[in-house]
């Protein structure tokens, strides 16, 4: 009844305004029956909607139309520009220290050649320069960074990362990024917490290439949970991020309450090997999250912890089936020959598929060391145990 | 005035009805265009700046198996697996179901990809018909080819289930082996089970008409609008469906439909929800559907994602004997579905899945070729009576 009424009275006041606009066409439409009346508006509605929205698609097209062919106009001298500067540098060449290299007179030839001082034509450059900071290496890398920071193109940069448009943030932030210009971190810090996930993200990326201090710091205030793709996103920077200043992750798998991120911290000390991280490892197998607790599991064994193992088949039978199967794991992934039997017990005695499988993988990783074993247990044992048993030793089956 | 009689009356207010219907049907459509458009607005700036190479190299990429059962394929089926195998990611599997096939699939297979036979350890956690067979390759470049030999269980489901059941990974690529497959694939479809702060249990992309394309050894080399009218037109209900319908139900977490021809699922899920129903003639919203109310069931948060990209072209009917037969599964297979998943309606015990998509398909997918023959019907007789103005 509420909305009938809403309906009613908005019926009514289309109508007046309607007389008011042309009481001729008005008497035209109200002579037609409601039904009729209603489709007409809607019918009127439609158009108007799909004439704006391809008016709309027609002014867009025709702008990024517009800005290509300005961008083509340009593109050739600046790259010319940059070229000359960086791969063409005839100083370079000469054998100059690229430290002792200036830039000065490629900037002047920047300021004739081009309106460097026009907005459009200094985003134009940085585009550029970004595209040939991702195919230079060596030293016009740093000639390309020194031209930028010459051309005081950083300021544009950072001017972005005021902007009310989170999009133009997150671009500020890419240049930054990508041409590794270091910047305070009262600049960036902030939004590692943002509200929108894309530049919150954005920012731990940069954060870590550009930090000036310490490039984990952000980890210390992480407050929204880091998804998989933050994870490959930040390992892929952390890994190849030359002279990184890599922190004990043992910090964090400690004491942040933040799970993804106590996740993340096991699987970058796994990668930088960091023994040291074993002691607070162990104590997150306290965790009651099952997942987490499995995940320490298998790095124990990934770091070659063999001292815990004990302690982990001691757990064994009070653990979920997830934390089971990764101590299985752990203890292939160490060999350590010490558990040889608590494994073939598993191997014949469970009845659940993943437990006997992990256990007759790790049997398998023993190598020389179980091969009496796994001979005896082909030979006394049946059904789906010796089943599985032929599946992990064959070669041509991997998982 | 004279007293209007029992059918008049009842002919104003079915045309009443139907004119609502239509006026109810249009406003969804536009809310679907703007749910549609705001959705691929999104995923093209969250898209925008991703180097899907990432994935590829990164260590922590999830492993995908892509499962492609096979039915008397023997004439496509070496060009097909090799487009599987060339599929872009870094660690994946494809298993393909030989479903019981009189022609020489397998035989082919074996002699292409210098097949032998394995002791697999088959784990049948979904039923399916005996399995035969499990053939691995010899030659290390097919190292990740899977062919599992099986009794013929008269429908894909069966095969798909056998699939599920021999894989090795936690993702899950439900494809045909005759869809060709664009190379990133995998990457595309992986990336939303990545991203979301939630658990995805089934991403789904645009498919679009082969027909026309063309092809060379399984692989897309040219991308051609369908130049039969039928599959024309096809192309055209794929657009409406995917890029209009299913992004939209996508947009507000509704989404009850991953095609059968591609999607990539949560497996953990998939086998918990009991897999694919065999004796569903629409086995790929019967198994959404399933999955979502697993989740509901145990009250864990879920989305199920589509994304704006075309990544699979299929074969379209191009005679009108095989579009009917077409028409008919799918007509049959949505009676059989809203039937078996009556609970959904109007049940907020599911969601947005409960209260909207179900509905939706109600009244507006099954109800409707009910609306247009009885709209023809009353056409005939109003022309008959002469009461059209």
């Amino acid at each position: 009844m509420y909305l009938l009424n809403i309906f009613e009275t908005w019926w009514n006041e289309f109508n007046n305004s309607f007389y008011n606009f042309s009481p001729t066409l008005y008497n035209n439409f109200a002579s037609f029956p409601f039904f009729i009346q209603l489709s007409i508006l809607f019918i009127a509605i439609a158009f108007f909607t799909t004439v704006v929205t391809y008016l709309r698609l027609a002014i867009r097209r025709a702008v990024g139309y517009y800005k290509e062919l300005r961008k083509q106009q340009y593109t050739p001298i600046i790259e010319q520009l940059i070229s000359d500067a960086t791969i063409m540098n005839e100083e370079l060449h000469s054998g100059m220290q690229v430290e002792d290299i200036k830039l000065d007179k490629h900037v002047v030839a920047f300021e004739k050649e081009l309106p460097i001082k026009r907005k459009y034509i200094r985003q134009i450059v940085i585009d550029d320069m970004m595209h040939y900071k991702k195919i230079f290496f060596g030293d016009a890398v740093l000639l390309l960074k020194q031209l930028f920071i010459d051309l005081n193109l950083q300021k544009d940069a950072l001017a972005k990362l005021h902007a009310f448009n989170w999009e133009r943030r997150v671009k500020g932030l890419r240049e930054l990024a990508r041409m590794e210009v270091t910047v305070q971190d009262v600049n960036i810090l902030p939004l590692t917490n943002s509200r929108n996930y894309f530049l919150r993200m954005q920012a731990r990326s940069c954060y870590i290439r550009i930090s000036k201090n310490e490039p984990f710091k952000f980890f210390d205030i992480l407050k929204e949970p880091l998804t998989k793709w933050d994870q490959i996103d930040l390992f892929e920077i952390i890994s190849t991020t030359p002279n990184l200043n890599i922190p004990n992750f043992s910090r964090w798998i400690n004491y942040s309450a933040n799970n993804s991120l106590v996740s993340f911290c096991l699987k970058l000390a796994v990668y930088f090997n960091q023994q040291d991280a074993i002691p607070s490892i162990i104590e997150l197998l306290k965790t009651k999250d099952h997942n987490l607790r499995a995940e320490a599991i298998i790095t124990l064994g990934q770091l070659q912890a063999d001292e815990v193992e004990d302690m982990l088949c001691d757990m064994y039978n009070n653990e979920p089936q997830i934390c089971q199967v990764a101590i299985l794991k752990m203890l292939g992934l160490t060999a350590s020959k010490k558990h040889t039997d608590f494994l073939a017990k598993q191997l014949q005695y469970s009845s659940e598929y993943d437990i006997k499988l992990t256990a007759a993988r790790s049997l398998i990783a023993h190598n020389e060391a179980t091969k009496n074993l796994l001979d005896d247990l082909m030979q006394h044992t049946s059904g789906l145990t010796q089943a599985i048993l032929k599946h992990s030793l064959n070669p041509l089956i991997k998982y | 005035m004279e007293e209007k009689g029992f059918w008049e009356r009842l002919q104003e207010i079915y045309e009443a009805f139907v004119f609502v219907y239509g006026f109810v049907l249009l406003i969804i459509y536009g809310l679907f265009a703007m749910l549609s458009s705001s959705s691929i607005r999104k995923f093209l700036r969250k898209n925008s700046y991703v180097d899907y190479n990432e994935i590829i190299d990164s260590p922590l990429a999830p492993n995908i198996s892509v499962i492609a059962p096979a039915f008397n394929e023997g004439v496509t089926i070496i060009g097909n697996v090799r487009s599987l195998l060339t599929l872009r990611y870094s660690k994946f599997e494809v298993i393909i179901v030989n479903d019981g096939s009189t022609d020489d699939t397998l035989e082919k297979l074996i002699k292409e990809f210098s097949l032998i036979k394995v002791d697999f350890a088959y784990n049948e956690r979904i039923r399916t018909e005996p399995i035969k067979s499990v053939f691995k390759s010899t030659d290390s470049a097919f190292n990740n080819l899977v062919v599992v030999d099986k009794e013929n269980g008269g429908s894909k489901a069966d095969a798909s289930n056998a699939g599920i059941n021999a894989s090795a990974y936690p993702y899950y690529l439900c494809t045909d082996v005759d869809c060709i497959l664009a190379k990133d694939t995998l990457l595309k479809l992986i990336k939303p089970f990545l991203d979301k702060e939630r658990r995805v249990i089934a991403t789904g992309a645009t498919l679009r008409i082969v027909n026309s394309c063309k092809i060379d050894q399984g692989e897309l080399v040219e991308v051609i609008p369908p130049k039969k009218l039928l599959p024309r037109f096809q192309e055209l209900e794929y657009v409406r469906s995917f890029v209009l319908g299913r992004m939209a139900w996508s947009r507000i977490n509704g989404l009850l439909i991953v095609s059968g021809g591609l999607g990539l699922f949560d497996k953990e899920v998939a086998i918990r929800a009991g897999g694919y129903d065999h004796k569903s003639f629409a086995e790929d919203i019967d198994m959404i559907t399933r999955m979502r109310e697993y989740m509901y069931d145990n009250k864990l948060d879920h989305v199920v994602e589509y994304i704006p990209d075309s990544e699979c072209w299929t074969e379209g009917p191009s005679t009108l004997k095989v579009y009917s037969r077409q028409r008919t599964r799918w007509g049959k297979g949505l009676i059989q579905y809203m039937f078996n998943h009556r609970k959904f309606f109007f049940n907020p015990r599911y969601g947005r899945a409960g209260l909207l998509t179900y509905p939706y398909f109600f009244f507006f997918e099954w109800l409707a070729p009910f609306i247009e023959f009885f709209g023809i019907l009353l056409y005939i007789y109003l022309i008959s009576t002469n009461k059209i103005n």
